[in-house]
C-alpha cells in the first residue's frame, strides 16, 4: 500500500477544504424504471410478480365473469331503500334522508376543519358529479334494450314434474311514445333455444330448460360413447358406462315436442278499458316483427295465439318485467329497469285480474352480454348512486364551505393569525352535537312533538348561545345578574317541556330535573368557553349578540305557545322499523358515543389507588372480555326484562345499543389503560410539581396523552364494533345484515344470497376503510401523534 | 445577597428529615435552613440521597421522621397545606419533563389557569414574558418535541417560574445536555439568583456554583458531612470524603 502519499505525520491535525455541494445524481424515473426496480428487480422477483398477477387475474376475471353475465343485481338496485333503512317507514324517509345529509353537512365541516385535501380532490368530484349525471342516462339510452321472451300458444309445456301453459293475455306497462316490438326467436336447434338470453315468462323458461336437457343428455351420451371407445376403464366401469348408455333416453326436442314457431302467432295490442284494439297483427318465422308505438301510459293488454296446437316463442323488446308494491295508498307497479311506475290497478278481464310481466314470472333466462349488463344493470345502479350520492356530495361542499366561511368572518385571536382554520376547528364540537342532535330526534321522533316543542328545541340552542355570549361579557358589571336571569329563564323553559311533553306545567319531576340539568350543564360548558375567549369580540358586539339570542329565544319559545300552533311534525317512530344501514349506523355511533366515558372511566378506576373502585372496575373488564360478544347480546335482548320488569319495554334495537355499550366499554377501557401506561410517570410528577390536582393531571396531562397514543386502537376498535353489530341479525334485528335475509326471501329474488352479501360486503368495506384511512391521516398530520421528547 | 438574607425568616427549615425506601435509610437526620434569596447549591457522589432530599422539599417524596417547614406552612400529611407548599415551589427536572402534547405556551400557560385559576389573557402575558426572560421568545408556537435539549430546559425553567414561586428546585439541570448548551441553562439560572430567587440546586457545575452559590451543601449517604461557602469548601474541604469526591470531580 503506498503511504507516501500523504506527507503528513499520523495524527496530524488535518483540515478539509469545502468541498463542492452537489445536486443529487440523476437517477432513472418513470414507470418502465419504476416497475423495473420494484417488480423485475431479481429472477425470483419476476417470479412472484407473474403468478401473483396470475392468480389476480383468475380471481378477478371468475368474479367479473359471473358479475357481469349470471349474477342477477335486479336484488340490490330492487331493494336500495330496505338496505339503506330498513321497513322505515316511507311517508317519514324524509327523515331518514334529511339524517343522511346532516351527517354529510358534519363531515365536510370536519374535513375542513382537519384534513388537507389533495388539490385533484375538487377536480375529482367535479368529474365523479358529471359523471354520475350523465352516465346512467346516457348508457341506458346507447345500449340495446332487453330482450323478453315471451310463449304463444295453447300446449301444455312440460318442465320437470310441472306444465306451463303459455298466457294468452298478458298485461303490461308502458309509457306513450314507446315501442314494442315483436318478432319470431328463431332457433333452428336446441343449442340456439337453450343458449336464449332474456326476460323469460314460464312457458317459454320451459322450452329452455326443455332444450338445456337435450343438450345435456347428447353430452353426457357423448361422454360415455368417448369412455367406451377408450381403453382406461376398468371391467366394471364398462359396464356401468356400458349399462348407463343403454338406459340413457335422450329426451325430445321441445321444438319439435311442440311445434315451436311453426305456426304465425296472432298478435293483438288491447287497451284494457276500453277493450279497444291499438294494433293488430301477426308474425311468423322469417317475416318482418311486430311493431306498435303506444299511445298512452298505463296498462296495456297483449293477447297472442297461435292456431292449432302449435308454440309460438316470440322475441320482444319493450315490454319489461314489472314489479308489484303495496304502499299505504294502493299497490303500485314498478317497471325494474327505468322505474316508470303505474299506479291504476293491474287489468281485469271477466273480473279476474290478467296475468302481468311479473318479475317473478319473468326472470332472466341465460348469460347475459356485456352491453345488456350495461343496459339493465350497471345503468339503473349507477342512477341510483347518482340520486342517493349527488346530495350527499352537494351538501358535504356546502358543509365544507360553511366552514371555510366561518374561518373567513369569525375574528380570531392574535396567536392564531395563521391558521384560517381555527374557527372551524373550535367550532367542530357543537356542530357535531347539533347534527347528531337532530339526527337523532328525527329519527326517534317525539310524540306530542308540535311546533311549540320544535321551537322550544330550537329556543335551546339559541339559549346556549345566548350563555356562550354572557360568558364572554362575565366580567362585566351586568354579566352575573344576566347569568342568574338565564339560569331562571333555563328552569321555565324545562317547565314548558314538561308541560308540552305531558300536559300539565311541570310535568314529572324526575325528567324535569333532568332536562334541567342537562341543559344548565350544556349552557355552563358554552358559558365557559364563552369566558375563555373573552375579548374575540368587542363590547358593542356581545350586546348585540346577546341582545339577538335574547329576541330569538322570546320568539322561538313565546310563539308558538301563544298562537296554540298544534300538529306533529314529528311522530314517533317504532324502532323496530329501524332497519338496514340506518340500524346499523345508530347502534354503531350510539354505542361508540356512550362506550367512550364509561371505557375511560373504568380505564382509570383500574388504575384507581382505591381497591375497591379498582376491584369492581378490573372484574367488569375481564368478565366482560371473558365472555363472547354474542352472548352479551343474547342477555342484553333475554335477560334484562328479567332483570328488572321494568326493562322489558326497553326496545329491542336500544338493548342491543346497551350490549354494545358495555361490551365496547371494556375494550375500550383496556386500549385506554396501555395508552395511560405508555405515559411516563415523569409525566405526572411534573404535573404534581406545579401544584396541579390529582383529577387535573389526568384530565390535562395523562389522558390527552394516553388517547393519542392510542388512536390507531381505537380506531381499529370502531371499526371492529362497526362489523360487529351484523350479530344483532341473530337476535332479530333487521340491520344491513338482518334485512338481507327479509331481501332474499321475496318471491322475485329467491336464492339470490350471493349478489346480496357482495353487496352489503362491499358497503361494509366502504366505511370501514373510510374510517381506517382518517385515521391514518389523523397519525399522519401529527394531531393525533404524541410529540415524544 | 446573604448578609440581609441571613438575618430574616428562614423560607426552608429541614429538622432531622429521614427517609427509608424499604430498609435502606436514604436520609438521615438532615436539617437545614434556608433563608429568602439564597442559593443553596447540594453536591455530592451518585446514590447519596440528593434527589430525595430536594423531591421531599416539595412532597414528591414523603419522609418518614423530622420535619419540613415551608414558608411557615408545615409538611404533613393535610392535602391543602401540601397544595399550597406546590404552589410556592417551582421545580426544574434533569428530563424536563415538558408536556409532549401541549406547545411551549400553553406548557407554561397550563399550571396559572387551572391552578391559580387566571385568565387566559393574563397567562399569556406572563408565558411571553418568560420566555423572553429565558431568551427564546420565537419558540412560543413550537412544540416541546420540536425544540432543542437546552431550549427545553429554559422551557421548562418558564413553566415553574410561571407560577410566580418563592422557591426553585433544580434536580441536576443540565446533566443531561450537551456541553454548548449547558452554558445556556446555566445563564438563566444565574439570571434568575441574581433576581433574588430562593434556590436549591442540585449540581455538579462548579463554576455555576462557586459564582452563584450562597452556600455549598455536600451529601453523603443521606448525611450532610459538611456545608460552608462555596470557596471554602472548594478550596479547603475539611471531611475526607469531601476531599475524595471533589478530587475525583475537578
Ligand atoms: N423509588 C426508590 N425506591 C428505592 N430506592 C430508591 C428510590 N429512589 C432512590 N432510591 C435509592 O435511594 C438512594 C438515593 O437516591 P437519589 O436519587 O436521591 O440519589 P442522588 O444523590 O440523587 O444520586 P444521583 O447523583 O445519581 O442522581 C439511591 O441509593 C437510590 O438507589
Ligand atoms: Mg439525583
Amino acid at each position: 500500500m503506498d503511504t507516501t502519499t500523504d506527507p503528513r505525520p499520523f495524527g496530524a491535525t488535518r483540515v478539509h477544504d469545502e468541498t463542492q455541494l452537489r445536486p443529487p445524481p440523476v437517477r432513472a424515473s418513470g414507470a418502465l424504471a419504476w416497475m423495473r426496480k420494484n417488480l423485475f428487480a431479481t429472477p425470483f422477483d419476476t417470479i412472484v410478480t407473474v403468478v401473483t398477477v396470475g392468480i389476480l387475474f383468475w380471481m378477478v376475471s371468475g368474479f367479473l365473469a359471473w358479475g357481469i353475465s349470471q349474477a342477477n343485481w335486479l336484488v340490490v338496485t330492487r331493494n336500495f331503500r330496505l338496505f339503506m333503512a330498513g321497513t322505515f317507514p316511507i311517508e317519514s324517509m324524509w327523515r331518514v334522508e334529511l339524517t343522511a345529509l346532516l351527517c354529510a353537512l358534519g363531515v365536510g365541516f370536519s374535513i375542513y376543519a382537519y384534513l388537507r385535501l389533495p388539490r385533484w380532490v375538487p377536480w375529482v368530484l367535479i368529474a365523479l358529479a358529471a359523471m354520475l349525471v350523465i352516465v346512467p342516462p346516457l348508457l341506458f339510452a346507447i345500449t340495446p334494450p332487453a330482450p323478453s321472451l315471451l310463449a304463444a300458444g295453447d300446449a301444455a309445456i312440460a318442465s320437470g314434474t310441472v306444465t306451463e301453459t303459455p298466457n294468452r293475455q298478458l298485461g303490461f306497462t308502458g309509457r306513450a311514445g314507446e315501442t314494442i316490438s315483436l318478432e319470431m326467436f328463431t332457433a333452428p336447434d336446441d343449442g340456439v333455444l337453450a343458449g336464449a338470453a332474456g326476460f323469460s315468462d314460464r312457458a317459454s323458461a320451459a322450452l329452455i330448460n326443455g332444450s338445456r336437457a337435450v343438450l345435456r343428455a347428447e353430452a353426457r351420451q357423448v361422454e360415455l360413447e368417448n369412455q367406451l371407445a377408450g381403453d382406461f376403464l376398468t371391467a366394471r366401469q364398462r359396464t356401468a358406462a356400458g349399462d348407463e348408455l343403454g338406459g340413457l333416453a335422450i329426451p325430445e326436442s321441445p321444438l319439435e315436442a311442440y311445434g315451436v314457431n311453426q305456426q304465425a302467432v296472432q298478435i293483438r295490442l288491447l287497451n284494457p278499458d276500453s277493450g279497444e284494439v291499438i294494433a293488430e297483427g301477426s308474425v311468423e318465422l322469417g317475416g318482418a316483427p311486430f311493431t306498435a308505438v303506444l299511445p298512452y301510459d298505463g296498462w296495456y293488454i297483449l293477447d297472442k295465439s297461435v292456431d292449432g296446437g302449435a308454440v309460438g316463442l316470440l322475441r320482444t323488446t319493450g315490454i319489461e318485467p314489472v314489479i308489484e308494491r303495496g304502499l299505504t295508498s294502493g299497490l303500485v307497479y314498478t317497471r325494474v329497469l327505468d322505474d316508470f311506475t303505474v299506479v291504476q290497478p293491474r287489468p281485469k278481464v271477466d273480473g279476474k285480474e290478467i296475468p302481468y310481466v311479473s318479475l317473478t314470472d319473468n326472470q332472466w333466462q341465460g348469460l347475459r352480454s356485456f352491453t345488456q349488463y350495461l343496459h339493465i344493470f350497471a345503468a339503473p345502479m349507477l342512477g341510483m348512486l347518482a340520486r342517493g350520492l349527488l346530495p350527499l356530495m352537494a351538501v358535504g361542499v356546502v358543509g365544507w364551505g360553511l366552514g371555510w366561511g366561518l374561518g373567513r368572518i369569525a375574528p380570531r385571536p392574535e396567536r392564531e393569525r395563521s391558521n384560517p382554520r381555527w374557527a372551524a376547528q373550535r367550532a367542530l364540537f357543537p356542530v357535531w352535537v347539533v347534527v347528531l342532535g337532530l339526527s337523532s330526534l328525527l329519527l326517534v321522533g317525539l310524540s306530542g312533538f308540535g311546533p311549540v316543542a320544535v321551537g322550544s328545541v330550537l329556543a335551546r340552542f339559541v339559549w346556549v348561545g345566548w350563555m356562550y355570549f354572557t360568558g364572554m361579557a362575565f366580567d362585566r358589571a351586568w354579566g352575573k345578574p344576566l347569568f342568574g336571569l338565564l339560569i331562571i329563564m333555563a328552569l321555565f323553559q324545562s317547565l314548558v317541556e314538561g308541560g308540552v311533553l305531558t300536559g300539565r306545567l311541570g310535568g314529572d319531576l324526575t325528567s324535569l330535573i333532568i332536562n334541567f340539568i342537562f341543559w344548565l350543564a350544556i349552557g355552563g360548558y358554552a358559558a365557559r368557553r364563552g369566558a375563555a375567549s373573552r375579548g374575540l369580540l368587542s363590547t358593542r358586539r356581545q350586546v348585540w349578540a346577546i341582545l339577538i339570542c335574547a329576541g330569538l329565544w322570546l320568539a322561538l319559545l313565546l310563539i308558538p305557545l301563544l298562537t296554540g300552533t298544534s300538529g306533529e311534525p314529528l311522530p314517533a317512530i317504532d324502532t323496530r322499523r329501524w332497519g338496514g344501514l340506518l340500524l346499523t349506523a345508530v347502534i354503531t355511533v350510539v354505542a361508540l358515543v356512550a362506550s367512550f366515558p364509561i371505557g375511560i372511566l373504568l380505564a382509570l378506576g383500574r388504575r384507581s389507588s382505591l381497591p375497591l373502585v379498582r376491584g369492581v372496575c378490573t372484574a367488569y373488564i375481564e368478565l366482560v372480555r371473558g365472555v363472547p360478544l354474542i352472548t352479551v347480546l343474547f342477555m342484553a335482548m333475554l335477560l334484562v326484562p328479567l332483570l328488572n320488569p321494568a326493562l322489558a319495554s326497553v326496545e329491542n334495537a336500544f338493548r342491543a345499543i346497551v350490549g354494545f355499550t358495555l361490551f365496547s366499554a371494556a375494550y375500550l377501557a383496556e386500549n385506554v389503560r396501555g395508552g395511560l401506561q405508555s405515559v411516563p410517570p415523569e409525566q405526572e410528577e411534573a404535573g404534581r410539581a406545579l401544584g396541579l390536582s390529582g383529577w387535573q393531571i389526568i384530565m390535562l396531562i395523562t389522558l390527552p396523552q394516553a388517547l393519542r397514543a392510542v388512536i390507531p386502537a381505537l380506531v381499529g376498535q370502531c371499526i371492529s364494533l362497526f362489523k360487529d353489530t351484523s350479530l344483532v341479525a341473530l337476535v332479530g334485528l333487521t340491520d344491513l345484515t338482518g334485512i338481507s335475509k327479509g331481501v332474499i326471501s321475496q318471491a322475485e329474488y329467491v336464492g339470490l344470497q350471493t349478489e346480496v352479501y357482495v353487496f352489503i360486503s362491499v358497503i361494509y368495506f366502504i366505511f370501514s376503510y373510510a374510517m381506517a384511512y382518517v385515521s391514518r391521516r389523523i397519525e399522519a398530520s401529527g394531531s393525533g401523534k404524541a410529540r415524544r421528547l | 445577597m446573604t448578609s440581609e438574607a441571613a438575618t430574616s425568616e428562614p423560607i426552608i427549615v429541614c429538622k432531622d428529615v429521614s427517609k427509608w425506601f424499604g430498609d435502606f435509610q436514604v436520609l438521615r437526620d438532615v436539617s437545614v435552613t434556608v433563608q429568602p434569596k439564597e442559593v443553596v447549591v447540594i453536591i455530592g457522589p451518585s446514590g447519596s440521597g440528593k434527589s430525595t432530599f430536594i423531591r421531599c422539599i416539595n412532597r414528591l417524596e414523603e419522609h418518614q421522621e423530622g420535619e419540613i417547614i415551608i414558608d411557615d406552612i408545615v409538611m404533613d400529611h393535610n392535602v391543602r397545606n401540601i397544595t399550597a407548599i406546590r404552589r410556592e415551589i417551582g421545580m426544574v427536572f434533569q428530563s424536563f419533563n415538558l408536556f409532549p402534547h401541549l406547545t411551549v405556551i400553553q406548557n407554561i400557560m397550563l399550571a396559572p389557569m387551572n391552578v391559580r385559576r387566571w385568565p387566559r389573557e393574563r397567562a399569556e402575558a406572563k408565558a411571553r414574558e418568560l420566555l423572553t426572560r429565558v431568551g427564546i421568545p420565537e419558540q412560543a408556537d413550537k412544540y416541546p418535541g420540536q425544540l432543542s435539549g437546552g431550549q427545553q430546559q429554559r422551557v421548562a425553567i418558564a413553566r415553574a417560574l410561571a407560577m410566580e414561586p418563592k422557591i426553585m428546585l433544580f434536580d441536576e439541570p443540565t446533566s443531561a445536555l450537551d456541553p454548548e448548551m449547558i452554558k445556556e441553562v446555566l445563564d438563566v439560572m444565574k439570571e434568575l439568583a441574581r433576581s433574588g430567587m430562593t434556590m436549591l440546586v442540585v449540581t455538579h457545575e462548579m463554576g455555576f456554583a462557586s459564582e452563584v452559590a450562597d452556600r455549598v451543601l455536600f451529601f453523603d449517604q443521606g448525611r450532610i458531612v459538611e456545608e460552608g461557602k462555596p470557596d471554602v469548601i472548594f478550596e479547603k474541604p475539611q471531611h475526607p470524603r469531601t476531599q475524595l469526591f471533589l478530587s475525583q470531580i475537578l
